[in-house]
């Protein structure tokens, strides 16, 4: 019996093997904010040709980001809504 | 004359940042390896080894597999894992969404070494004072 089998019969949580349980869906919510963070640093990180402002730049670009998406979040809110 | 583009693209693509290091950029080479490689395992954590599927989800393969041999290994994980446990809902979608937005932001990586790889080498052969390549962003 291999480790894979073993403990799937277990039952027991692998890390990186199982998924992790999300019973409430709002968390996933806030899993978009390192993603957006992780994107903007990297683009950044890049386009920069100086790293002294990149902490600041990054914030703002993630702040650019979000607000983008909050828009958007609420204008198809009321499209599907009203529409 | 430094190394040639092919080998600094090749080598941002099996370990992110490893193209800016050789390039001398050593802080954004850690920047971007920091930031990449952490992110597609919060990804493989979050979906599990489910989340890169070469078999039934090529499109999101095709991206996430830029982020180097890492994406081989866990899919290679992911089929020997019998019985399978199939990761479904929110998590999946955000373990595929993760993972392969970090294979795609490396493929911008491997871009900007490879046309940095380009200007280095051009303006080496150039005499001082030829033209200014300098970025202004």
């Amino acid at each position: 019996m291999t480790w894979f089998k073993l403990t799937a019969y277990l039952g027991v949580h692998r890390s990186f093997i199982d998924p992790v349980e999300m019973h409430d869906a709002t968390v996933a919510i806030w899993l978009i904010i390192p993603l957006i963070v992780a994107v903007s640093l990297i683009y950044k990180t890049l386009k920069m040709q100086n790293l002294k402002n990149l902490a600041l730049e990054t914030i703002k670009l993630s702040g650019y980001i979000l607000l983008l998406i909050f828009i958007a979040a609420v204008a198809l809110f009321y499209i599907v809504k009203y529409a | 004359m430094g190394l040639p583009w092919p080998i600094i693209g090749a080598a941002a693509w099996v370990f992110p940042g490893l193209g800016h290091f050789l390039l001398g950029e050593r802080l954004r080479g850690i920047i971007v390896a920091c930031t990449l490689i952490p992110l597609f395992l919060a990804g493989v954590y979050i979906g599990g080894v489910d989340v890169v599927d070469r078999e039934k989800d090529r499109l999101w393969f095709a991206g996430q597999v830029l982020i180097g041999p890492t994406a081989l290994v866990v899919d290679y994980v992911r089929s020997s894992n019998k019985p399978p446990n199939h990761s479904i809902g929110r998590v999946n979608e955000l373990g595929t969404l993760y993972s392969a937005l970090a294979g795609v932001m490396n493929l911008l990586v491997i871009l900007d070494v490879v046309g940095r790889t380009e200007e280095e080498n051009t303006s080496s052969v150039e005499p001082p004072g030829g033209v200014d390549r300098r970025r202004t962003v």
